[in-house]
């Protein structure tokens, strides 16, 4: 590798990287107990709802997208689900049944994004609103409870010593990078953000990567409910709010762009750790919940901008 | 070699919207041999490419593959028979290997898993580059970081990847360094060794030489004539692209220059595609500036602009230092630009003539900050008039006009804004020969009143018909200065591409 190479790689150090880094070194010299296992257990497990639904948008933004519908897809898998096993229908048909409503909510995203032509910020911000009343109106606007074993299992239970969360989260994490390495779909994502013509010169329509792009984000949003909903114990209608927002954040600040088809869910890991970090760090500061998502929208902002003027500078 | 073609298109034609650009255009191809397509721009020969290619749907007419007719719907159906093209501008993921980039969307799979065989795909990668002498080609990280011949290279490997019979080439040197030409002819031969029929647009005289067998003229959608390389000279396949006597089309009036409008001194951009520029421009001046794509001609007018900051050098408008000041500054100071893409950077395409017309001189003209939907109309109906601009009305939308007709617009919005110093970059791209002899005529007459005229062209005869001066631009560098009369085409064609002094 030559030295030229070589610093260019070195830019194209996710700009999470360098943020976590500077994190770590304020929240240690600001709070008491910080460097401990417990604590980066808690920030792991609390980050990984965000983490799935992240590695789903991580393939929306490299075709150019944004999926904004997923956060109210999360409330509505959560609250289904819930009420459906209220009706003392068995989990195996529940839980199958609930995910089911946030993938086919995905496909119709992706089949209105493919056919009618709409930008995906439309198509989904559409989306986002009607998922949201279906999540109000099955919950009658209110957490709905129920008991029964399975959430405890997965929020308390672990496995060689790592969280079963964690192990979900393991699994869409590696889903999601074989999708993208190795699959024909995956090269087909890239090449729609990187340079669409090449696929219309290959004889391919992009609509079918579409559909399955905005389809596999629906079955990881709906992964990231049943994490949700057995952590929370309940079904909530506004549980998932504002994660549309953090999972955008979580893969630009992981470095993937939103226009030429670079990078990828290596990447949107240490985006999600950089925001659950500062989320987490927050609260140990007892920094009132009023002043933290303002907190987080300024770092959010701030890190995207420093990125984009530093990778400015190094075209110049 | 006489034999029978491969390919065989006849009658062909295709329209878009205000431009027949194909009509009843006829061509063969024979394996092995490189056919070159040329004509002026406009003329034809990227439409014909793309019908051949599947990429358009012709009206009318036929292509036969082998005496098989053909009826593309798409440019899979040519993939399928084995026509594929490198394309003028690259088709290159930035962020994918070689490899990937080669075999998108046909990526070798491990058997009964949907999981892409990287290994062999490197493999066959490395053996096409290897066949086409580029085996040091690093097939593992993303082309973004190869450089632009490579990527050639690669776009190139992908076509032979398909086991073509046809491979057409649009203008595949236009990209290129003079250095990585030479490299890419030679594998272009090898290729027509082997066989394949090769379909070469270039506008490029000296490459017909080079590896050329036969030439095809087009000219405003017709097919002209079919000929061996070297049965005419230079000058007479000018004529047959151009069909007519220059001197008919290039009308300059004799007028006295006045004084200094425009003056760089030893301009630089921070890219190194400027490396140093000093130019003058006089009132009442017509001033060509000839050089190849690629030469930092547009770079240049973008720092005298102000829409880049120079690194260094000097700008002067009427005699003031606006070095380095905002493009607005500058307009106001009396500069105006028609762009080289002016349906991007010209014009609101979908905004009215009359708004278009008045788009940079809303303050002069609207000083009250409140928009007279009248006035508006009345100053856009004086400049169609004056112009002589071919619309019903001018309320329609820019983007309802043929080409002359918007350029002529994004002259009026200059006039409009009292400019009296314009750059005109490419002004005659896209437009037919018509249009083009009126905006001749228009440049002469605003040279008349006095106004100075900095023009930027890849089209020889039109800076050659047109310019008092001609500067000659090469590698960001000013290699060359005549004056009118003073030299012949393919002297200054020769300066552009070698970069040597041209004998005044």
């Amino acid at each position: 590798m030559t030295v030229k190479s070589l610093k260019k790689r070195v830019g194209a150090l996710p700009p999470a990287v360098w943020m976590i880094a500077v994190m770590l070194v304020f929240y240690g010299l600001n709070t008491k107990n910080y460097f401990t296992a417990s604590n980066f257990i808690s920030i792991l497990i609390q980050a990984a709802p965000l983490f799935v639904v992240a590695c789903g948008q991580t393939i929306i933004v490299l075709m150019q997208g944004t999926d904004l519908s997923l956060g109210a897809s999360l409330n509505m898998m959560t609250v289904v689900w819930v009420v459906l096993m209220q009706k003392n229908l068995p989990i195996g048909i529940a839980l199958p049944l609930a995910m089911g409503t946030s993938v086919f909510a995905g496909y119709l995203n992706g089949l209105i994004v493919a056919k009618m032509k709409l930008p995906p910020f439309i198509a989904t911000l559409g989306m986002q609103n009607i998922l949201n009343s279906i999540a109000l109106v099955t919950s009658n606007g209110s957490s709905v409870y129920h008991e029964h074993a399975i959430y405890k299992i997965i929020a308390k239970s672990s496995f060689l010593g790592i969280p079963y969360i964690l192990w979900i989260a393991i699994g869409c994490f590696a889903l999601t990078m074989v999708l993208l390495k190795f699959t024909r779909f995956g090269a087909r994502v890239i090449s729609m953000g990187g340079n669409p013509e090449s696929l219309k010169v290959a004889g391919y329509s992009p609509d079918l990567a579409t559909i399955q792009a905005f389809t596999y984000t629906g079955f990881m949003t709906a992964v990231a409910g049943f994490i949700l909903a057995c952590r929370v114990e309940s079904g909530n209608p506004i549980v998932g709010n504002g994660f549309e927002f953090n999972s955008v954040a979580a893969v630009l600040l992981g470095g993937t762009s939103m226009r030429e088809g670079r990078g990828g869910v290596g990447g949107t890991v240490f985006g999600v750790l950089l925001i659950q970090i500062l989320k987490n760090g927050l609260v140990m500061m007892n920094v009132s919940s009023i002043y933290q998502t303002a907190i987080i929208g300024i770092v959010v902002l701030f890190a995207i901008m420093l990125d984009a003027y530093i990778k400015r500078r190094q075209e110049e | 070699m006489e034999q029978q073609p491969i390919l065989t298109v006849r009658g062909l034609s295709k329209s878009f919207p205000g431009v027949r650009a194909l009509d009843g255009v006829d061509f063969d191809l024979r394996a092995g041999e490189v056919h070159v397509l040329v004509g002026e721009n406009g003329a034809g020969k990227s439409t014909l490419a793309k019908c051949i290619l599947g990429m358009y749907q012709p009206e009318e007419g036929e292509i036969e593959l082998r005496g098989e007719k053909l009826c593309f719907s798409s440019p899979k159906d040519g993939i399928k028979h084995g026509i594929v093209a490198v394309y003028q501008e690259l088709t290159m993921v930035p962020y994918l290997n070689a490899a990937q980039n080669i075999f998108l969307n046909r990526e070798p799979l491990i058997r009964g898993t949907g999981l892409i065989n990287h290994r062999k795909m490197q493999r066959d990668a490395k053996a096409i580059l290897a066949s086409l002498s580029c085996a040091d080609i690093d097939t593992k990280i993303p082309v973004k970081l190869l450089d632009v011949a490579q990527q050639q290279m690669i776009e190139i490997a992908k076509a032979l990847s398909f086991n073509p019979k046809i491979i057409v080439l649009d203008e595949p040197t236009a990209s290129l360094s003079e250095r990585e030409i030479e490299p890419f002819f030679k594998q272009v031969l090898k290729l027509r060794e082997q066989g394949i029929g090769i379909i070469y647009v270039s506008h490029r005289m000296q490459e017909y030489h080079r590896i050329g067998d036969r030439i095809t003229v087009l000219r405003d959608g017709k097919f002209i004539r079919t000929l061996d390389v070297g049965e005419l000279t230079d000058e007479e396949l000018v004529n047959l692209m151009v069909g007519r006597d220059i001197a008919q089309v290039y009308v300059r009036t004799k007028n006295e220059h006045s004084g200094e409008a425009l003056r760089t001194e030893d301009l630089r951009d921070h890219k190194g595609r400027v490396k140093g520029c000093s130019i003058t421009l006089d009132r009442g001046e017509i001033v060509g500036i000839a050089g190849l794509v690629g030469a930092g001609r547009t770079e240049m007018a973008r720092l005298i602009f102000g829409i880049d900051k120079p690194a260094g050098g000097k700008v002067y408008l009427h005699g003031k230092d606006v070095t380095g000041r905002s493009p607005s500054f500058i307009v106001k100071n009396g500069l105006g630009l028609l762009p080289e893409d002016r349906k991007r950077y010209g014009l609101a395409l979908k905004s009215s003539i009359a708004w278009n017309t008045v788009a940079v001189s809303l303050k002069s003209v609207f000083p009250s900050g409140i928009v007279s939907e009248r006035k508006n109309r009345k100053i856009a109906e004086d400049y169609v008039k004056l112009l002589k601009t071919s619309t019903p009305d001018v309320v329609r939308p820019v983007s309802q006009l043929s080409g002359g007709n918007q350029q002529k617009v994004v002259i009026a919005k200059w006039l409009s804004a009292k400019s009296d110093v314009i750059i005109f970059d490419e002004p005659t791209r896209g437009i037919d020969v018509g249009a083009k002899m009126e905006i001749y005529a228009l440049m002469d007459r605003l040279a008349a009143e006095g106004k100075a005229i900095l023009m930027i062209s890849s089209e020889l005869q039109e800076v050659i018909g047109m310019s008092d001066r001609i500067y000659i631009m090469k590698d960001g560098l000013i290699t060359g200065e005549v004056t009118r009369n003073q030299c012949s085409q393919e002297e200054i064609g020769r300066a552009m591409v070698l970069g040597k002094e041209v004998e005044a």
